[in-house]
């Protein structure tokens, strides 16, 4: 568990990108995302060929984080240890996450799991996933009779 | 706690979603998390600054304040719109109040996976020292 002085919600489970989180945040989706516990925080972009999912990792590696995807459930989940050379020395302040978490979103459209492309840059999360074909908006012409 | 560093006045906001003002500038800044940890030689400050790049962090020291600061500019994303967002992309910025057994000429740092780290050694005068005793 995440070792932080608020309880945290591990797999902090959400359906849908703009129901639930609405609700618990009384229609504020701006809501600081830490003071409710769940983290990582992350932003979701959308337009109409692909999603960008960006989460703030700082100090973690690609080895640190898994990513999965079953079905339009998209799941990251890693830890982080922030007490390395910790040894001989005191803790004065200790305000950084650490340990294990889990976050699960669920994506409103189906996206291509073959084409889904991850990277870890600065301590910035960033999976690409482009949609689904079939989930595409395609524009239909009206022949003329 | 004994000497180096307090955090400073600023503000208590986390690092949300709206930049808090900093109190020294006028500048909109997020507050990093931090940890620190004393040893016998040196503090160490941790801070999370996920998204800075190592050329964009600036650390001062006037007047016993410590100041870092990490540029980030928001990346653009054209035309795609929010479907969620529960952070804000900004430049990061908080200080830390020095005592004099910091020996500031000696301050160094490092970036590395979007963490920060500052060591500030102590002045040898502020360090353990062993006496040894010699027999004649």
């Amino acid at each position: 568990m995440l070792m932080m002085n608020r309880p945290m919600i591990a797999g902090f489970a959400l359906n849908g990108f703009d129901g639930l989180l609405d609700e618990i945040f009384n229609a504020s989706p701006f809501q600081n995302a830490r003071e409710a516990g769940v983290y990582p925080p992350v932003n979701v972009r959308e337009d109409e060929n692909a999603y960008t999912v960006e989460a703030e990792l700082p100090g973690f590696k690609m080895e640190d984080v898994a990513i999965t995807l079953t079905g339009n459930e998209l799941t990251v989940s890693g830890s982080r240890q922030c007490d390395g050379e910790a040894e001989g020395s005191t803790w004065r302040r200790r305000e950084r996450i650490s340990g294990q978490f889990s976050r699960t979103l669920v994506l409103s459209d189906g996206v291509s799991a073959d084409k889904v492309d991850a990277s870890l840059l600065n301590g910035v999360l960033t999976i690409t996933l482009p949609k689904a074909e079939s989930a595409k908006t395609r524009k239909i012409t009206v022949r003329q009779a | 706690m004994n000497g180096c560093c307090s955090t400073n006045a600023g503000s208590n906001a986390g690092a949300s979603c709206a930049p808090a003002t900093h109190a020294a500038t006028g500048g909109k800044f997020y507050r990093p998390a931090v940890d620190i940890r004393e040893s016998e030689r040196e503090f160490t400050i941790v801070a999370d600054v996920p998204g800075a790049k190592p050329e964009a962090v600036d650390i001062d020291v006037n007047q016993g304040v410590l100041t870092v600061t990490a540029n980030v500019t928001p990346a653009e994303h054209g035309g795609a719109r929010f479907a969620r967002r529960e952070y804000g992309v900004g430049s990061y910025r908080r200080s830390f109040r020095l005592d004099n057994s910091i020996d500031a000429e000696h301050i160094g740092a490092e970036l590395k996976d979007g963490v920060l780290t500052v060591r500030l050694p102590k002045a040898s005068a502020h360090q353990p020292r062993k006496i040894t005793v010699k027999s004649n």
